[in-house]
């Protein structure tokens, strides 16, 4: 018999694929980018963009996605083709994280095992880079890396 | 030519439907960042459609489109989510919502759901 601390590392691996698939699914289909690979890391390389989105319920759980420059850039422009004034851009372009894991992480819930397929999702919180490297240095996590063509986006379940 | 309103927290969502909205031909009234905004500005515009997002801060979709169907019960209200959760959109529904798109948009997801709501949108 699986023990509970056995049982919630399972969930939150089945969580974390369930969002792997959705965030491939989504680069592939919604944004166009070709996806390379997708590898299990345990080294998180902080980049400049990520956001997080909190689920509660069942179980509480964060879930964190760091998002390269470049691949940022690519997901942005099939959102805005068309050219903005260079504030605008930029303040597109700092929101762009929010969305990007607002429609990854929305999406996925429905694919979480049963019975954790009915989490209530926050809105994705702007987290400052300082608060971020405590919450991975403090808790336990577990993290896939997708890479693509146009850089890579890292999903980890913290919780 | 339709008169929509656009509601979400996000900018680049609200920046996102206006340019796809007015590629399809639709003009964009007036734009709200929250619920709260969504019901005051609905009464100034009465637009012909709104697109209302689900989850925001202040009051969230949901409770924006109960307000604004108490007071117009003639509204037409698209809920736009990234959900997969089927029980907030089936609450939106159950509340009188026409449809719901899910994203990410794209124009043809939005033609679809308006069209459903207004069937002669498609000889815009």
């Amino acid at each position: 018999m699986q023990s509970i601390s056995g049982m919630q590392n399972t969930v939150k691996k089945s969580i974390l694929n369930s969002t792997i698939e959705t965030a491939v699914h989504f680069l592939e289909n919604d944004m166009n980018v070709k996806v390379l690979e997708s590898i299990e890391s345990k080294n998180i390389e902080i980049k400049e963009h990520f956001s997080a989105v909190n689920f509660s319920g069942k179980i509480d759980l964060t879930t964190l996605c760091l998002i390269d420059e470049e691949l940022l850039k690519t997901i942005y422009k099939v959102f805005i083709p068309h050219s903005l004034s260079a504030s605008e851009t930029k303040e597109m372009l700092e929101e762009m994280p929010n969305e990007v894991i607002n429609i990854i992480a929305g999406l996925s819930i429905s694919k979480f095992p049963k019975p954790y397929d009915n989490l209530t999702m926050s809105p994705p919180s702007t987290i400052s880079k300082e608060d971020m490297e405590k919450l991975l240095s403090g808790t336990a996590y577990i993290s896939k890396e997708i890479q693509t063509e146009k850089g890579s986006l890292h999903c980890i379940i913290i919780g | 030519m339709l008169n929509i309103m656009i509601v979400d927290d996000s900018t680049i969502i609200r920046k996102t439907l206006q340019m796809k909205l007015e590629e399809l031909g639709f003009t964009v009234v007036a734009q709200a960042k929250s619920g709260k905004e969504a019901v005051s500005l609905y009464g100034e515009v009465v637009p012909d459609l709104v697109t209302m997002d689900i989850t925001m801060p202040i009051m969230n979709g949901i409770e924006a489109l109960k307000l604004i169907k108490k007071s117009y019960k003639d509204a037409k209200i698209i809920m736009v989510t990234s959900h997969g959760e089927e029980r907030l959109v089936m609450d939106a529904i159950t509340h009188g919502a026409k449809g719901y798109i899910l994203k990410p948009i794209t124009e043809e997801k939005l033609s679809e759901a308006i069209c459903r709501v207004y069937p002669e949108c498609k000889t815009q």
